[in-house]
């Protein structure tokens, strides 16, 4: 008897929890209504009053404030992930107010915010912690997998799903009470290991709650049985069946897994001349690295640190660095180098977003560490995975890559993410690209493609080289419009890679290759020689 | 080349805009040395400009003037096709009604690179003036339109004080800037150091050139302007 009575003390407090944490994004509900509602009013437009739930409400702010750096629409996702940072124990006003406090940043009613605050049940403050649930492996990007999809129905949805099951093993508990004894033994080892999964699930009830997650089993450390269906049978015919292969060539790279391919790169970070002249003057806040894996496959990463934020140069580092271990980690698990095989758009698409939510969160712990704020870690990133079989691309904001097929043309490999004013970008910390579905200038973000070709020779550049080495565009003075345009310049990049083939023939050295490659971005070109951005420039070439 | 080293060729590119106007006090009390000064300080800007080729591409230049009238004596163009125009005096000082005519110039030439698809990067409006407005010009309104617009990030907004200056007035209007931490803080009136028009105007121009390098904007890293700037920090 007295066995139950204890589980469902331990049980209570978990429920109640949840009941604690449903109250808080009710309340959240409510209050974001009402800062929207606000604003719309003070700016002499009217709230249609169908408004009454997150959803609907998401779906106005979409529609009346697209742009994504507006702030009610920033201070809306904002509140809005920060839910999932509620912990047992924190007193739901006090975490409510401060969410309020950190992220709205247009003026608001506050009696009216206190309101409903104030009808908050003050339910059991309780005092389980964290730390006493049970040891569920700590899935850092759960919290944005959680949030990315579709916010405004997913997490309602789950926390029913938990309540039941909650409420389900409490009654199962209460039944078993007026049970008799005169159960075989049988029976009654049943019931413990009834009772026991009934505490597990009660007991991580807020843990659950927030790690739901099935497709993270793909970059997890453990193989399951989600991983073999991504590796195996689909891949193996990916080129045979995908709609794609009839469009695009057919994988000549096969041709390659019995040549022994090696890659000459030349990479540098060269701080721009205007972080020179400011007191005091600004290191250099791009930052790059690239790795060689076997078999011709590799990893190529360019950081480009926000102007305005103080630490960025340890922002682009930290992400470059950590971008490499992330990547090389989800090559190996899925086993693409041995297997010689390519994800699909799909999957490469889905592993390149989890990929990059990781390395915001980790960004965002470091800050934390440091007791900055993240944004002042701000950074772009693009990434480059380079094999036989061709390149998988993903990045967030400004910056050029491209890349030279087997008839020696060079062609783009990503669009930059532009704002309004030209040098004007979207970083890894923005918040916006969270919410699925993002565009900026037309483009997603991030931005994630596959290119299934043979590639002889490959670039990744900071914005600060673009103008230098890439036609950007012309102004057509017939139709008085300015024309884009996104080419690597071949009489730029041609000279260069021929250089790098004879040095390596020369028996020159990496070091000394990348030596004479710093003084040229440095100053090899007048222009580049009076750049006043930092400069990134990273180019790889097949020697065989 | 040999092996030796690496060399490559650069692209012409279309450069991407950015407007400078000039809003410039031509009132009675500037006759004399001061308009001096000021006249050969726009003809070494222009020149400044002209040297280096990354900046004349990339910068056009208006001039406003503003006495009992205000007129704009030269429309926005990239230097080649611009003449300094020589200003001479004429006046009182109708200061507010300059500095709009000025900020609505500089706003219809970014809607025109809108418009026409052309990149470009935040205006500046440089206001230089020795005195105080005429008192019937609206100075508290001309105050909350710079601080809503340089909040909204429309335009970078320089007051500069020449000698006699009311430095008051022009601290009322100036415009606001982001510091580090991203807090909201209304920037210090520029004051000129006697008539030191060359060394400012060469510190404009080395700004004009690093504006393009900034990342996002929202900070403007400015050179040491101690040549030309005397008593106040920025």
């Amino acid at each position: 008897m007295t066995k139950y009575f204890l589980l469902l003390f331990i049980l209570l407090p978990c429920l109640s929890y949840s009941q604690t944490y449903k109250d808080i994004e009710s309340a959240i509900e409510k209050i974001n209504i009402q800062l929207v509602k606000g604003y719309v009013i003070k700016n002499g437009k009217s709230f249609p009053e169908e408004i009454n739930d997150r959803k609907s409400l998401y779906n106005f702010i979409k529609r009346t404030y697209t742009s994504e750096t507006n702030e009610v629409h920033q201070t809306f996702l904002s509140i809005e992930h920060s839910i999932e940072k509620y912990e047992a124990g924190q007193k739901p006003t006090e975490f409510i107010k401060s969410i309020i406090d950190k992220y709205v940043s247009y003026e608001y009613d506050e009696e009216v915010l206190e309101e409903i605050i104030a009808k908050i049940p003050v339910g059991n403050v309780t005092t389980i912690k964290k730390k006493i649930d049970v040891d569920i492996p700590t899935n850092n990007d759960q919290i944005y997998e959680e949030s990315s999809n579709n916010i405004a129905t997913s997490l309602e949805d789950k926390k029913q799903e938990i309540n039941n099951r909650g409420a389900k093993s409490i009654k199962k508990l209460a039944d078993e009470k007026h049970e008799k004894s005169n159960k075989t033994k049988t029976i009654s080892w049943l019931k413990w290991v009834f009772l026991f999964v009934g505490v597990f699930i009660g007991l991580s009830a807020p843990k659950i709650f927030r790690c739901m997650n099935k497709f993270l089993n793909n970059i997890r450390s453990k193989p399951n049985s989600n991983q073999e269906n991504l590796n195996s049978t689909k891949n193996s015919n990916i080129m045979d069946d995908s709609p794609k292969a009839v469009i695009t060539k057919s994988i000549k790279g096969k041709s390659y897994q019995n040549k022994k391919l090696n890659w000459i790169i030349a990479h540098t970070s060269e701080v721009g001349r205007s972080h020179l002249v400011t007191k005091p003057p600004i290191p250099c806040q791009d930052n790059h690295a690239v790795k060689k894996l076997e078999s011709g496959w590799g990893i190529a990463i360019s950081c480009d640190g926000a102007g305005s934020a103080k630490l960025s140069h340890e922002g682009s580092e930290y992400i470059s660095k950590e971008g490499i271990k992330l990547f090389e980690a989800i090559i190996a698990k899925n086993d693409w180098i041995k297997k010689s095989v390519f994800p699909s758009d799909d999957e490469w698409e889905e592993l390149s977003l989890k990929a990059l939510k990781k390395m915001r969160y980790d960004l965002e712990q470091l800050s934390k560490f440091k007791k900055v704020d993240v944004r002042d870690l701000a950074c772009t990133v693009i990434v480059v995975i380079f094999s036989p079989l061709g390149i998988l691309t993903t990045h967030i904001g400004d910056g050029r890559a491209g890349y030279r097929d087997l008839s020696n043309t060079w062609k783009p490999l990503i669009s930059p993410h532009k704002g309004d004013e030209a040098n004007q970008t979207i970083f890894i910390t923005s918040n916006p690209w969270l919410a699925e579905g993002f565009e900026m200038s037309g483009v997603k973000v991030p931005e994630s493609n596959v290119f299934r070709e043979e590639i002889t020779a490959f670039t990744v550049l900071s914005d600060g080289c673009e103008s230098h080495s890439f036609q950007l565009g012309y102004f057509d003075k017939e139709q008085q419009k300015y024309i884009e345009e996104n080419k690597p310049y071949p009489a730029f990049f041609e000279p260069l890679t021929k250089t790098l083939v004879g040095m390596n023939k020369e028996g020159l050295s990496q070091d000394q290759i990348n030596n004479k490659w710093k003084n040229f971005v440095k100053q090899g070109t007048e222009k580049l020689k009076n750049e006043s951005d930092d400069k990134t420039l990273i180019l790889a070439v097949i020697v065989e | 080349m040999a092996h030796n080293d690496f060399s490559a060729e650069s692209p012409e590119n279309f450069e991407q805009k950015s407007i400078c106007c000039f809003v410039v006090d031509v009132s009675g009390s500037m006759g004399g040395s001061p308009i001096d000064e000021l006249n050969k300080g726009l003809q070494e800007f222009h020149y400044e400009i002209s040297k280096d080729s990354t900046t004349a591409n990339r910068l056009e230049i208006a001039v406003v003037e503003f006495g009992s009238n205000v007129d704009t004596v030269a429309e926005p163009s990239l230097v080649e096709n611009l003449t300094m125009p020589n200003l001479t005096t004429k006046g009182s000082t109708k200061l507010v009604d300059g500095v709009i005519e000025a900020i609505d110039l500089v706003e219809s030439r970014k809607a025109w690179y809108k418009q026409t698809g052309q990149p470009y990067l935040r205006p500046w409006v440089i206001l230089i003036t020795d005195g105080a407005p005429d008192p019937d010009q609206d100075v508290n309104g001309l105050a909350s339109r710079i601080e809503n617009d340089t909040k909204d990030k429309r335009y970078v907004f320089l007051p500069i004080g020449v000698q006699g200056a009311d430095m008051n007035i022009l601290n009322t209007i100036a415009g606001y800037n982001q510091d580090n931490d991203r807090n909201w803080k209304k920037m210090q009136a520029m004051k000129l150091q006697g008539l030191k028009f060359a060394d400012f105007f060469k510190w404009v121009s080395a700004s004009m050139s690093i504006v393009a390098g900034s990342k996002d904007g929202d900070k403007v890293d400015l050179p040491d302007p101690s040549s030309w700037m005397g008593g106040f920090t920025i």
